[in-house]
């Protein structure tokens, strides 16, 4: 988990000129650290490249769109982290 | 409606022999001028490269820099320049109903992509879907900004806040012929007060070179100079890397900011003379000739590409004027394609100013001359297509 | 005798003729049928094979022999049957116009089709990638593609082909270009540099590639099953736009020349106004005002006032971001009248034609005056509660309306909008 999210945040700060140490397992992606919605692509871009798999931010963003989901439950970082680790074991197995 | 005056307040230039005017202005104004090229990057092709340039001292934000191709980064540094120039960068409301005209081809592709799917295309029959596997997975997903046309204009925008208009126009050395002639012609019928104009060409990319090369119009190495290409292999263009934007600006709205006015621009002329017709290099003179009729002038910055396909007939037009006068700025900075035609407006705008001629850049076509320069002639023949040129003199 | 100048004493600019192709069909008078049916042409994607793709609808002209054929083949194509229409109706000589061309055009480049042709012709020797590109091309076996990548060629072929006069523009403000092309037309008039001039849109630029560009940005509607249903401005799901191809080509002239000649006048163009947005390259800024700026420089322009808008074609793209922001910018101007204003989006049958979108609307938008018949918004089964508008749900309206208000905004901060009437004053 740690690594996901060290990796995660790596990308981040890389991509969006976040400093590092901003980043925490707490930090809301869009509403603390403010990624702007390109910058949000290619970090996904770049995350899906780094761990070999597909997230599916279109379909994230339907659900809350819909209200099915809050925003918090995929963009917030141990969350989005969690969501990473699914992925990458669902690949795996 | 009286006719209003146009005049050049600003100059931002970048080329191989430097960036900002003042860097052009001395490295061309020092015999001989030493060229900068690079006959190894791009092998077996020459090519005048980008100077090393400090690009947050006109993007500060990295973010900013992060989202926009080299040809953009180049295009935007290059119209601060001018701005900063003009002194009317910062000015919040003079930037906000500015006028702009960018001159655009496009970014750079993502080479290390397009290499990827033709390797993987040698070995399967389904290259239709292997495109859609391998550009959905490869692609970054803001790449496309970063190649797009008027995203150059846009992060002007972004980055120095002109946003009076926004307007990109298209088709290689036209689009920036067109652009000059729209924002000088804006500016005398009253529609607009003071505009940005200009354009950008990054061509360290193959995938840059390949556009020319199509057409077999790139000169190959070793080098030769401008005028000596005819039989040399290849097609005589050489390509540089380079920009030139101008703040373009009423002549009163520009007295009355107490802006320092480089030179007026009197008269454009374009065209798009067929270039297959017999006819074509007595058609050329006669379309620059429309400029002498207020008299010859007293330099000629011209924009010669090399290009085998219209040299022939751009040596009898420029064969009107006085060898003494004439100066191709491609010899030494290599062809500029979409900012070929507002560098060689920013150089004979800098010549009037300084009343000064340059030294020659191409002696093998070129003599030398002393006298004042009141009067200058800035031309541009497309390397295939379109034909431009404007007289400008002190204001 | 008609009032030749304006309120600011230029040349009143009227528009006298006008050729449309969409995927609607050919032709004004078949695109105006489908589109007053509320018709759409938004189908299932032919033209490549759609694995792999979030994508598979598009509003892509399919019917044409250049459909196939590349980007600048096919927009060419579509460019050429719309000023050829625009030229035959307006009654001035179809190979000797007479005056300026400006085309606004999707940017051109070396298509996949195209590379992998050169890419077969260079020898393994040469090298990989593009040092075996290159030297395809060196050894000139492939000279026929360097014509069809250069960015000038439409428009000088164009320009060839109808006898237009002078250095031809082609233009980008992204999904602004065909309202910016109209501008530039009006503006020469009113310079006096000609009596008249043909401003083209034709957008024939989707290859997979772009699909993808766009796809990859998020902008694009994934509701693939039924694509009739996809774009649906201004409806709570609306969740993208739809990729579309289309050209439009109006004769711009200045009414003292039409009148002269004794042309019958389509209508006027009044006013156009443009602003740009340095807030971010794909979004609006969050108070609307760029827009604003554009609607009210268009309406000074016009010398009109916004209650003596009868409609409004809106750009209507079926993007969340898109519809949210016009709905807000037009509130900002028509004030408390915005709820009953009549606003309908041409995309919902059409999709998004890119670089055409604005010409074709400004074509329909004349249509609409003169048949006093407004086209609907279709798919409209799912009101955004957020946006109160009217937007001529489902079925077009009979309605006497004397000028339209129609906008266009782009990737890149672009904004232009036009005004049209059909009376000079």
């Amino acid at each position: 988990m740690s690594e996901i999210f060290d990796k995660v945040a790596d990308i981040i700060a890389e991509t969006s000129e976040i400093d590092r140490e901003t980043i925490t397992p707490e930090s809301h992606t869009i509403d603390d650290l403010g990624i702007d919605s390109l910058d949000f692509l290619d970090i996904v871009f770049a995350i899906d490249k780094e761990f070999s798999i597909k997230i599916p931010l279109e379909k994230w963003t339907q659900e809350v769109n819909d209200g099915m989901a809050s925003t918090e439950e995929y963009f917030v970082m141990k969350n989005l982290c969690s969501k990473i680790g699914e992925l990458i074991e669902a690949r795996n197995a | 409606m009286s006719e209003k005056q146009v005049v050049i307040t600003g100059i931002g230039l970048i080329s191989s022999l430097g960036e900002g005017w003042q860097e052009n202005w001395s490295a061309l104004s020092a015999a001989p001028v030493a060229a900068k090229i690079d006959e190894e990057a791009c092998a077996p092709y020459p090519i005048h490269p980008l100077p090393e340039i400090d690009w947050s001292t006109q993007v500060t934000k990295r973010g900013d820099l992060r989202q926009m191709d080299g040809w953009q980064r180049l295009g935007v540094h290059t119209a601060g320049l001018a701005l900063d120039d003009a002194g009317v960068k910062g000015d919040e409301a003079l930037c906000a109903t500015m006028d702009m005209i960018v001159a655009a081809g496009g970014g750079a592709r993502d080479v290390a992509v397009d290499e990827a799917i033709l390797e993987a295309a040698q070995t399967r029959n389904d290259r239709d879907i292997l495109l859609n596997e391998k550009l959905t997975t490869e692609l970054r997903p803001t790449l496309f900004l970063a190649q797009l046309s008027n995203l150059m204009a846009g992060n002007i925008s972004i980055v120095h806040k002109v946003t009076g208009s926004s307007r990109t126009f298209m088709g290689e050395e036209a689009s920036g012929i067109a652009a000059i002639e729209h924002a000088a012609a804006r500016i005398r019928s009253g529609q607009s007060t003071h505009g940005l104009v200009g354009g950008a060409y990054q061509t360290e990319s193959l995938d840059f070179l390949l556009t020319p090369e199509l057409g077999r119009h790139l000169h190959q190495s070793p080098w030769k100079p401008l005028w000596q290409r005819e039989d040399a292999p290849g097609g005589g263009l050489v390509a540089g890397s380079g920009a030139a934007f101008l703040v373009v600006e009423e002549r009163e709205h520009a007295i009355a900011r107490g802006a320092k006015i480089y030179a007026a621009i009197d008269q454009v002329v374009t065209g798009q003379v067929g270039r297959r017709q017999d006819s074509y290099a007595q058609a050329l003179s006669d379309l620059i000739g429309r400029l002498s009729a207020a008299g010859k002038p007293d330099m000629v910055i011209s924009g010669a590409s090399g290009a085998d396909l219209p040299m022939a007939a751009e040596r009898q037009m420029l064969g009107a004027f006085d060898p003494a006068t004439v100066r191709s700025f491609s010899a030494v900075t290599g062809h500029l394609k979409e900012a070929q035609f507002p560098f060689a407006m920013a150089l004979a705008a800098l010549a009037v100013h300084a009343n000064k001629s340059f030294p020659v850049f191409a002696p093998e076509f070129e003599q030398d001359h002393d006298g004042p320069v009141a009067s200058a002639f800035a031309t541009t023949v497309g390397y295939y297509r379109a034909e431009g040129a404007a007289r400008l003199s002190r204001a | 005798m008609p009032i030749m100048t304006d309120h600011r004493g230029r040349p009143v600019v009227a528009v006298t003729g006008i050729g449309i192709v969409t995927s609607l069909g050919q032709g004004k008078e078949d695109n105006w049928k489908a589109l007053t049916s509320g018709r759409s042409g938004i189908h299932p994607i032919q033209r490549f094979p759609v694995n792999h793709l979030a994508t598979t609808i598009s509003g892509m002209v399919d019917f044409l022999p250049t459909s196939n054929q590349g980007i600048v083949a096919h927009t060419y194509e579509l460019a050429r049957l719309s000023a050829s229409e625009a030229i035959a109706q307006a009654g001035l000589d179809s190979d000797e116009f007479g005056g300026p061309l400006f085309l606004a055009a999707p940017p051109v480049e070396i298509d996949w089709r195209q590379r992998f042709a050169v890419f077969d012709r260079g020898s393994v020797k040469d090298g990989a990638g593009y040092h075996r590109l290159l030297s395809a091309a060196r050894q000139g076996n492939a000279r026929e593609i360097f014509e069809e990548i250069q960015f000038g060629t439409i428009a000088d072929r164009l320009a060839g082909a109808f006898g237009a006069t002078g250095l031809p523009v082609t233009l980008s403000t992204a999904c602004a270009s065909g309202a910016t092309a109209i501008q530039l037309g009006v503006e020469a008039i009113r310079r006096g540099e000609c009596d008249r001039a043909i401003s083209i849109g034709a957008d024939g630029s989707a290859t997979e590639e772009a699909l993808i560009r766009f796809s990859l940005l998020s902008a694009l509607s994934g509701q693939n099953d039924m694509p009739e249903k996809a774009s649906k401005p201004f409806s709570k799901d609306r969740d993208g736009f739809v990729l579309a191809e289309g050209s439009a080509a109006l004769v711009l002239e200045s009414l003292e020349s039409a009148t002269a000649r004794g042309a019958d006048i389509v209508g006027i163009m009044r006013g156009c106004g443009e602003k740009a947005d340095d807030f971010h390259r794909t979004r609006s800024k969050p108070d609307g005002s760029p827009a604003i700026a554009a609607v009210q420089a268009a309406l000074t322009d016009a010398g009109m006032k916004a209650d003596e808008i009868s409609y409004i074609n809106a750009h209507g793209t079926s993007t969340p971001e898109n519809d949210k922001m016009e709905h807000l910018s037009l509130s900002h101007v028509f004030g408390g009248r915005m709820p009953s204003m009549p606003i309908s989006s041409n995309k919902s049958m059409i999709g998004h034609t890119l670089s055409a979108a604005g010409a074709v609307e400004a074509a329909f938008s004349f249509l609409t005056m003169l048949n006093g018949v407004i086209p609907p918004t279709i798919n409209y089964d799912n009101p955004d509660p957020a946006i109160e508008l009217d937007v001529v749900p489902h079925q077009s309206r009979n309605a006497d309306v004397a000028s339209v208000l129609s906008n266009s905004f782009g990737f890149g901060g672009q904004n232009a909008c036009l005004v049209m009437a059909r009376e000079p004053v």
